[in-house]
Formats: structure tokens, sequence, C-alpha cells
């Protein structure tokens, strides 16, 4: 008999938390704020004019935004609830996969640290956005997917067709959208760290492919960036609108850019601010503060300060930049959160720190299965099992089960919205003249609301697990 | 070297064991879920019970099913966290300050007549619901405090749950 490999020990973990979120994930309905219109939009043009017509957006290069929407919305003959969703867990799917490829599991420590890497990734606020909506093909999962196969392709061995795939991942995640452009960071942090499945011509072609995108994006079509009218943003204890913003830092912006550089990092390191907004302190000034919202900032912190320990413990590696796996882990998400984060100048979201949320979640891998790896017995012969590792788990674990009850809240909310899509859509001056919009809107409303089985609301009743859950997760 | 061993098991089933057990809990639910089972969901709620829980998308799917948006129900004591009460669901969405659902209850098709408008506004009065009593105030309509004046009658003790 053959006992069970670590390897195969964690490809059957990520089967079962693949197939649980992808269970809560499939019951929610498509949304009616964020993808009706962008329904209707790819079924009145075809591919191409939809391509051609992104690119000539105030602001914004994103050709391929609508391309997947229009591919999936033709195939799904009418079915959309059924494919948009499958889409999106297939997408989850993948993601999952592609986050156990790159850690390669090999030994027990990595398999113990496995489950970490996965609830990171999962459960970080930051990924919320990317299964808890869609437009109703889910651009950001998209760039997080490229991401991690991009760290994947360097990770692995070298062969003749990673370096074409490297620059196709890069041209398929940058005209999605902006934060695609962190595929070539991926590529070139892991170079430098030491990963070569990517060649220097690998690297070369991609840094070749960002230029050609600004050259394109600056020169040919002027596109330029969103300006500080954008949209609303958090600052400090509140939220700015485009105007308060324009009257504080219209005069000199630059305050205000580092603001959201450091507020996107504080968020991926310690969970705070959100979205720009110190939550936390504004809700314990209000005597608000709830349990989940320290679980998550306890969560961000412990694996923050792990990375910190792991790389004081390793200094003498470091120092000579001979570096192990574990240490181009934390190289490659170092790099992606900076410039992750200097994408957030003019507004911070949580959803567009996805990429760097991702790689925090490998990092944390790295570094916990090294950590593992060193555990020893105390000289006195006792045990001692690290308090911070004991918390990391504890955390993750709570934020594990919240996510799931945070997607079927989800769940339940998307169809509260379609409950009320008539008087929203009056609200909105939305244009169902056309026949073929009123037979989507009905369609997608019955799917919604009583042709597809609708799971229960998870009602929990007992104070204490409902305010521990983040349902903003 | 045993010690070490075991020491080092120890380590990786704490490092690993509340993730893991957290997704065998939530594979738990899913298993009670498909099965039937009501672990951490409500009881099947009436459509004025709905109302009260400001569930809109379970209204409608009772409405659909079959279920009157103008009978009157009985109100569970777990739902209303008081004594079980009868009330329609137009009723309940004036005791409870639903004013949307009240919204989405003539769209569903029950009448919107002064006499009905009268009717729910003294609820609304006598709970301070301020939304619908926005929404229902119109000229020449005032409240109306008829033999069913507090419209949720209160059911016997052990009604309802």
């Amino acid at each position: 008999m053959t006992a069970i490999t670590p390897r195969a020990a964690v490809w059957c973990y990520a089967v079962v938390v693949a197939t649980t979120a992808a269970y809560f994930l499939i019951d929610i309905p498509v949304q009616l704020s964020d993808s009706l219109q962008n329904i209707f939009a790819v079924d009145r043009r075809a591919l191409w004019d939809l391509m051609e017509n992104n690119l000539w957006a105030v602001g914004y290069l994103r050709p391929l935004l609508f391309a997947p929407i229009r591919i999936v919305y033709l195939l799904s003959d009418g079915d959309y609830t059924a494919w948009f969703r499958g889409v999106h867990a297939a997408q989850l799917t993948l993601t999952i996969a592609l986050c156990v490829a790159v850690m390669r599991v090999r030994t027990w420590p990595q398999a113990a640290a496995a489950p970490v890497g996965l609830a990171v990734l999962l459960s970080m606020h930051t990924f919320a956005d990317t299964i808890r909506e869609a437009f109703p093909v889910n651009a950001y999962l998209t760039i997080v997917a490229c991401c991690l196969a991009a760290v994947l392709l360097a990770r692995s061995r070298h062969c003749w067709w990673s370096d074409p795939a490297t620059v196709l991942l890069f041209v398929l995640a940058a005209f999605s959208a902006e934060s695609g452009l962190l595929v070539w960071v991926v590529v070139v942090a892991a170079f430098a760290a030491g990963w070569r499945g990517v060649s220097r011509w690998g690297v070369a072609a991609t840094t070749l492919g960002l230029a050609g995108y600004f050259i394109l994006r600056y020169l040919v079509l002027d596109i330029g960036t969103p300006g500080l009218d954008e949209r609303a943003t958090g600052f400090g204890l509140a939220v700015l609108q485009p105007d308060e913003i324009q009257a504080r830092f219209g005069a000199n912006p630059l305050p205000f850019y580092l603001y959201n550089i450091l507020a996107s990092v504080g968020s991926v390191l310690f969970a705070e601010p959100r979205a720009g907004v110190f939550w936390a302190v504004r809700d314990v000034l209000r005597q608000e503060l709830q349990p989940w919202m320290v679980v998550n900032i306890v969560a961000c912190t412990a694996v923050t300060v792990l990375l910190v320990t792991h790389v004081v413990r390793g200094w003498d590696r470091w120092r000579r930049w001979a570096l192990d796996d574990a240490d181009r882990m934390v190289v490659v998400f170092v790099a992606v959160m900076g410039a992750n984060a200097t994408m957030n100048l003019v507004y911070t979201k949580d959803v567009i720190m996805s990429p760097a949320g991702a790689l925090f979640g490998i990092a944390a891998f790295g570094a916990l299965s090294s950590r593992l790896a060193d555990t020893t017995p105390s000289r006195a012969g006792s045990f001692r099992v690290p308090v911070l590792v004991v918390v990391i788990a504890l955390t993750w674990g709570i934020k594990t089960a919240g996510v799931h009850y945070s997607l079927r809240d989800s769940a339940h909310g998307t169809r509260k919205a379609w409950a009320y899509a008539d008087s929203w859509l009056e609200d909105q001056e939305v244009d169902l003249s056309r026949p073929r919009e009123r037979a989507i809107k009905d369609a997608l409303m019955a799917d919604a609301l009583w042709r597809r089985p609708a799971a229960p609301r998870i009602q929990i009743h007992w104070r204490w697990p409902g305010s521990w859950f983040d349902t903003t997760q | 070297m045993t010690q070490r061993l075991t020491h080092q098991r120890l380590t990786l089933t704490l490092a690993a064991g509340p993730i893991v057990l957290a997704l065998l809990l939530v594979v738990f639910y899913v298993v009670t879920e498909q099965a039937g089972m009501r672990l951490l969901t409500d009881r099947a709620l009436n459509p004025a019970e709905l109302v009260i829980e400001d569930d809109p998308p379970g209204l409608i799917r009772r409405l659909r099913a079959g279920d009157s948006p103008v009978a009157t129900y009985d109100v569970g004591s777990d739902v209303l966290a008081r004594s079980a009460r009868r009330m329609t669901p137009m009723e309940a969405a004036a005791y409870r300050d639903r004013g949307s659902m009240l919204d989405l209850l003539v769209r569903e098709g029950v009448p919107d007549d002064d006499a009905m408008r009268a009717h729910l506004l003294c609820i609304a009065e006598r709970m301070g619901s301020r939304d619908v009593i926005a929404m229902l105030s119109r000229p020449g309509v005032t409240a109306v405090c008829g033999p069913r004046a507090d419209a949720v009658a209160p059911l016997p003790a052990g009604a309802g749950r």
C-alpha cells in the first residue's frame, strides 16, 4: 500500500477548496448593477466593434475587457446565469489550481503551509470582489490568474514555449485592465530573484511589450490617466467625493497620491485602511468595533510579521542575494505590492490590490513552510509551538469559514437587488425599449428570483459568529 | 529524534489544523444543505414573515408559487421577537416600516386604493413607521383605525413559534 504523498494531499485539499467555493459562488445570480448594461452592450455590438470602442475610452485602455463577456454571451444561447456563473467558477478553480502549482509542494511542512496560502488567497479582503462580483466576467480575477500563471512559468523549467506564453499572458492581462501590467512586474521580479523559467529574452520581449503599451496609450491613442475627478475614494476616516478631492488636493495632488499608495500597501499588510478609509479606527472612536475587523487586522499583520521574520532569519542569504524559493516568493510579492499600490494613485479600491493579495498568500506559504521545516524542540526538551503560527492558523481559519458565509450573503443581496429591478432601472433611466433587452432583463430576473433554486440564507442568530465573519470579504 | 518528529507533527497539525477544520465545517454544512436539513437556516417563512424579515426575493418566490399577497398569515414570535400575531403582507410592511416591500407588493398586484392606504396608515402611525407614512400619505387619505386597528391581532399563547 502506498501512503499519500504531501503533493497528492494538497491537490485533494485544493479540490475541496475549489468545490466548496464554487458551490457558494454559483448560487449568486448575475448582478443587476454592474452586469446588466454590460450584457446589453455586448448584445448590441460585434466583438471587433467592442474592442475598437474600448480603445477610445477616456482614461482607460481596456480593449479586451468586453471580449470574454461577448464570447460567453454568445455561447450561453440565452442561458445567461448558468454560463456566466459557470465561467466565473471555472476562473476561480483555475486560480486555485495555479496557486497550488506555484507552491509545488514536496514535503509535509510545505503541505501544512499550503492551506494557509490558499486561505490567504481566497479569504483576503482584496480578493472579495473577484468572487462576490462579476461584470459579468470578472477581469480582476483574470488578472490574478495571469499573475499566478506568470509566477508559475518563471518558477518552472524553461522550455521553448515559456517566453511566448509569458508575452501572451502580458498582452491578455494588460489589455483587460491596467493592473494587468503587473504581469511584467512578476516576470522581472522573478528573474531578478533567480527564477529562470522565463529567459532573459522572455523578460526583454515582455519589457518591449510594456514599452509598446505605453507608446500606444500615451502617444498613439492619447488616452492619458484618470484624473482626480474620476471617482470618490477613502481618505482618513471618511470617503471624499470627487469635488472634495479636487478642492483639497487639486493644487498639489502629491500628498493625496502618497496617501493612496501607502493606504494600498497598508490594506494588504495590515488590513487597514480599507479602500483608503481607516475603518477600524473610525469604529473604535464610535465604540462600534466588530470582532471581524480585529480578526482581519490580526490575520494580515501576523502574516506580515511572518514575512519580516523570514527575511530577518535568513538575512545572511538575502545579503548575498543567494535566495531560496521561499525568499523568491517574498521578493515577487514585495515587487508586485509596490507596483500594484502605485496603480491606486487617484483612487483606492481593495479589489485593485487583488494581485498583491494573491501573492501575499504565495509569500505566506513560502515563509511558513520554511519556518515549519525549521521547528525543533526547545533545549529544555519541552514542546514550544510558535505562537505566530497558531495565531495565523486560527485567524485565517475564521476567515476561511467567513468567506463562504460572505458569498451566501452576497447571493441574498443580489437577489434582493433583482426584486427591486424595475424601480432601479426606472431610476437609472435604462433604455429597455428593444424587445431583446427586455427579454434579457426578464430572463436574468427570473433566474435570480424564481426560476433557479435559491439556497437558503444562513441565519446565525447567536451574536458571536455573525459578527466574527467579514461580509465585506 | 523521536521527540523532534513528534514536535514537528504537532507544529504542522497546529499550522494547518484550524483552517482545514474550518473548511470541513463548511463541507459539512454543504452536505446537510444538500440533504435538505436546515442547520443554520430559518424554518420556511410565509409572505407576511418574509416582509418582516426584509426578504423580497423570498416573498416573490412564495407569491409565484401561489401564496396570496392579500391573505392573513400567522407571524411567529421568532420573527417578531415578541408575541405572535396575524397580519397580511401589506400590514406587515406598515408594521415594520418596510416601504420598499409595500411598493413591491403593489407591483405584484395588491390593490392600492384609498381604503387600504387609510388602514395601513393607522398601523404605520401607531408603530412610528416613518417611511411607510411618507409613502402612503396623499391628499384626502387619513388614517382610519377600524376593527383591526392594531392590525396585528396577537395570537393565542403558544401559536406560531
